[in-house]
């Protein structure tokens, strides 16, 4: 990642452009007049968004700024920041950085920092590491947690396309994953798909139900789209008791390492483990790529400015849609996963609770003063989901307790107040901007 | 089956869909009221009706030490009669729910995300707190109307039972003080002010904030009634609300979230063609009703947005 990544702060902005703004109200020549001027809220986002096309300066102009014959357009000029610029009476308050901060779109670039991409390699790398080393040395039953950890790290990455990318909200996720791994399984049992396969059925039955939940509410205000999935997390659980039975179902199919691969008989926790995680990392692999070229760019698009979007020729509902119905098809596809270590499903796994706590992380995790704009965020979100039941049973007395103190050691009063505690801060930030907005 | 056999059925049926029907339409009045007035989709209304169930149950055991919270009424050791213990729950409701929109609900200031997580953290909040309170156990919390087997009027070979006619009357009469204060007192008409245009009421010198307090502390009100009274039917557990809040919020989406009057009547007309189709559709039993509920919400939202409102209406409201 280069600089011209860069977010902008005044500073780094060329000063062109203000003369523009502020000098040549109306091009005179020819030449200048095809060439529209943005307005100044265009400009910033047009240099946050990687996609510098800036507004070419009249040679009238160029002669009022010594500074707009330096090259590179677009890019920060080091050599220009210049501090009696800033402080001239017309120029953007300083505040203007600040409110910038705010504003700056975690773009299909994101606000990358240079420290911040090498942190992400250096993620990667340890990850890969981990996916190496870990099974050889976990207990099975860790394992099998990592393993579902690693599946659940899809439907953060569903979550996080719709809220961090479109402005959406789900509180749906976790039934969506339990639509998933009814299809996955039943399409195993029933249709004798290959189990490796599996979960390819269970991204088309989440694309459907997310597609059949996204035609109505993306019509609506945003608040129908929470009424519908938080819908359909709490009737999931009751319908899939009525369809499958009280009783957990068995998946007909085992995943038994080849012997290439060494993995004794009885560790195929192992192989699941590693099944799982070449699922997930291609699932990755293909939803940066798309998320990072024009398609992306299109979906911040109908976030921030839905109007500008349409007049650019994206149809925001369609692709709206289409992102709702691949942030479900995620959760699907984790949901087929699921089958793989657990081999069976039944009601009690995908219960409401699960879709508030899914969204609950997502929200606190997807914050950018964190870094949330990665996709990467989506790990620790799914480790603090997995593991934290974990290390709560591992406390004495912290699950059975009741009263007051049980209350507060609980599981659910960890994420209500987490829940809480990031709505507030979120909502301090959107004030924020809103102040600066004004 | 003989016709007149088929009627006493059918009667019966319509009967029987009165109790559920005030239910879902009394969630169904509390979340298009706090929704008009302040653009806040209460996701936790269920939640806060199932705790007036337990505060309920609280109130009508008296100081039993196997009842967390009812030694807090040692000097009142005996138990309440249930109307009184009803009639207490919906006042710590109210309290509970103007409490909530001052500490939780206004600081988010009605951006939409942070109030959705907010309320869905209400929804955890108070779904562990009963749990951890109550041990998840059932508790059983009789119906102040009268309940014995002799006490029903039949009509047509069908039975009306004297406590579905109190229950559902109970309701209306509710829903319409509420409508009553809102068209002719001063306190209804500030409510109305601020539904139509907040910061022109702020301008009038309306107290806006304490307007949409009070409006939380009504509608938690009205659902701790249907949670008081509906755990006479049904037993007081943890998740009784689960499937209410969804007939409740497809009864609100019936009125296009904004009209109670609409909002009633979607909640009685869910409940009658609930009962319906687990009576007549053989496939449909009374659990997969619930599918029902989400293929009504999917197919209103799809064909009329605006729900029953009609276009006018419907433009004036959802544009906000």
């Amino acid at each position: 990642m280069t600089d011209s990544h860069a977010p902008p702060t005044p500073d780094s902005e060329p000063p062109v452009f203000r003369l523009v703004l502020r000098e040549a109200p109306v091009p005179h020549d020819s030449s200048a007049a095809s060439v529209p001027i943005p307005r100044a809220g265009a400009l910033r986002q047009s240099a946050e968004a990687d996609t510098l096309s800036a507004t070419p300066a009249t040679p009238g102009e160029r002669s009022a700024s010594p500074q707009a014959e330096a090259p590179g357009r677009g890019l920060p000029q080091p050599g220009l920041r210049n501090t009696e610029h800033e402080n001239e009476p017309g120029a953007e308050p300083a505040s203007a950085s600040e409110s910038e901060r705010f504003r700056s779109p975690p773009t299909a670039v994101g606000p990358s920092t240079a420290w911040a991409s090498r942190l992400t390699v250096a993620a990667l790398v340890a990850i890969a590491a981990l996916v190496v080393v870990v099974p050889l040395r976990a207990s099975s039953t860790f394992l099998t947690d990592v393993t579902q950890l690693t599946a659940f790290c899809l439907v953060f990455a569903g979550l996080w396309l719709l809220t961090h990318r479109m402005g959406l909200l789900s509180v749906g996720h976790g039934a969506l994953t339990g639509v998933g791994a009814y299809a996955a399984l039943h399409a195993v049992n029933d249709f004798g798909l290959p189990p490796m396969l599996m979960p390819l059925a269970g991204f088309a039955a989440g694309c459907a139900v997310g597609a059949l939940l996204g035609i109505p509410a993306l019509r609506l205000p945003k608040a129908y789209l929470a009424l519908l999935t938080l819908s359909a997390a709490v009737a999931f659980p009751i319908v899939l008791r009525q369809l499958d039975g009280p009783l957990p179902v068995t998946l007909d199919g085992e995943f038994i390492a080849p012997g290439w691969t060494g993995i004794a008989p009885n560790d195929e926790h192992i192989w699941e483990f590693w099944v799982v995680v070449a699922w997930v990392a291609v699932a990755f692999w293909l939803l940066h790529g798309l998320l990072t070229g024009p398609i992306g760019r299109a979906l911040i698009a109908t976030r921030d400015e839905p109007t500008a979007a349409a007049a650019f020729g994206v149809s925001v509902y369609r692709l709206r849609l289409a992102g709702v119905s691949l942030s479900s098809g995620l959760a699907g596809l984790a949901g087929g996963l699921m089958l793989v270590p657990v081999n069976f499903n039944d009601q009690s796994l995908y219960p409401e609770e699960l879709s508030i706590k899914l969204f609950a992380l997502t929200i606190a995790f997807a914050s950018t003063a964190i870094g949330g704009s990665r996709l990467i965020m989506t790990v620790p979100a799914a480790t603090v989901l997995v593991l934290l039941p974990v290390w709560l049973v591992d406390r004495p007395g912290w699950v059975t307790q009741g009263g007051w103190i049980g209350f507060v050691k609980s599981e659910f009063f960890l994420y209500a107040a987490l829940l809480l505690v990031a709505a507030y801060a979120r909502s301090r930030r959107a004030r924020a901007v809103r102040s600066y907005d004004a | 089956m003989t016709q007149s056999a088929a009627v006493t059925l059918f009667l019966q049926r319509v009967f029987d869909s009165f109790a559920n029907g005030s239910a879902y339409a009394a969630l169904a009045v509390a979340i298009s009221m706090v929704f008009r007035s302040t653009g806040v989709l209460n996701l936790a209304q269920g939640q806060m009706a199932m705790l007036s169930a337990y505060i309920a149950v609280v109130f009508a055991a008296g100081a039993d030490p196997g009842v967390a919270f009812s030694g807090w009424l040692t000097p009142f050791a005996t138990p309440w009669p249930i109307w009184a213990a009803v009639a207490g729950a919906v006042v710590v409701s109210a309290a509970v729910g103007a409490l909530l929109e001052y500490t939780v609900i206004r600081p988010m200031h009605g951006d939409p995300v942070p109030t959705i997580g907010a309320t869905l953290g209400l929804y955890l909040l108070i779904g562990t707190f009963v749990v951890k309170h109550f041990s998840g156990r059932q508790r059983f919390l009789g119906s102040p109307f009268p309940q014995e087997h002799t006490d029903r009027f039949v009509i047509g070979g069908a039975r009306l039972w004297f406590d579905t006619i109190g229950l559902t009357l109970t309701m209306l009469a509710a829903i319409g003080l509420l409508a009553l204060i809102q068209s002719t007192t001063k306190v209804g008409l500030a409510f109305r002010a601020i539904t139509s245009n907040r910061d022109s009421s702020a301008l009038v010198g309306i107290r806006v904030e304490w307007v949409v307090m009070g409006g939380w502390a009504v509608a938690a009100a009205l659902g701790g009634l249907a949670g008081g009274l509906i755990a006479g039917e049904l037993n007081v557990r943890p998740d009784m609300m689960e499937r209410l809040l969804i007939f409740g919020l497809a009864a609100a989406t019936l009125g296009g979230l904004r009209s109670p009057a609409l909002a009633l009547a979607g909640g009685y007309l869910l409940a009658f063609a609930e009962t319906m189709m687990a009576g007549y559709v053989g496939f449909i039993d009374s659990q997969v009703t619930l599918v029902w509920a989400l293929g009504v919400l999917i197919v209103v939202l799809s064909v009329r947005p605006s729900g029953l409102l009609s276009r006018k209406a419907a433009r004036e409201g959802l544009r906000t």
